[in-house]
């Protein structure tokens, strides 16, 4: 799981089926160690509500897809889960880092 | 699974359901020859094992097993701290770690 920042959000009016309902979120990846930018803009979709200008921590690849499966309020258990690949699973109050 | 130190934690209140009443660490990859600190850190969710900062630890890093050990088919979690290393044994040198 990696830190990053909420820089912006998208809105698509056109997507696959399935990810209509999730709010997608610009995120600026950064690094644990000093809060430095680790990397070019990715979009997540949302899971914990996060505001902008807040630093989440998220998830990729399978996991981004298992978050929303289940009881995450946002995914009936009928419904297929939807094709992200970046999820959003918290928002950071605050983190250390000694060594 | 990787040899990891564990660096640091995270303090998060609004997260993931099956994240709850789980510690969040920050580990950083540790290598046993020269016994410092390389690469990226990362989070890694405490599997139960009690581990803090400066302890060096297993961690796992897929996702499947994580579930198993979290007993949750529903935790977006890939890497996962599942042990406490005491020594590590390698190239005939064996070092402890307290």
């Amino acid at each position: 799981m990696k830190l990053a920042q909420v820089v912006g959000r998208v809105f698509c009016a056109r997507q696959c089926c399935g990810m209509d309902a999730k709010t997608l979120l610009l995120l600026e990846p950064l690094n644990w160690d000093d809060g430095k930018n680790a990397g070019d803009l990715l979009v997540a979709a949302d899971c914990a509500g996060a505001g902008h200008k807040e630093k989440v921590f998220y998830v990729q690849s399978r996991e981004a897809v298992t978050a929303f499966r289940g009881y995450s309020g946002e995914t009936a258990d009928g419904e297929t889960a939807p094709p992200v690949d970046a999820a959003i699973v918290g928002i950071v109050d605050n983190w250390s880092t000694k060594l | 699974m990787f040899i990891a130190k564990v660096v640091g934690n995270v303090w998060a209140t609004r997260k993931h359901r099956s994240l709850e009443g789980r510690k969040l660490m920050l580990v950083k990859p540790f290598s046993p020859e020269t016994g410092a600190c390389a690469g990226e850190t990362t989070l890694a969710v405490d599997g139960g094992t009690g581990c803090g900062p400066g302890s060096v630890v297993l961690v796992l890093d897929e996702g499947g097993s994580a579930r198993m050990i979290l007993k949750d088919e529903n935790a977006p979690v890939r890497t996962l701290v599942c042990g406490i290393i005491d020594s590590i044994d390698s190239k005939g040198k064996a070092v402890k770690y307290a």
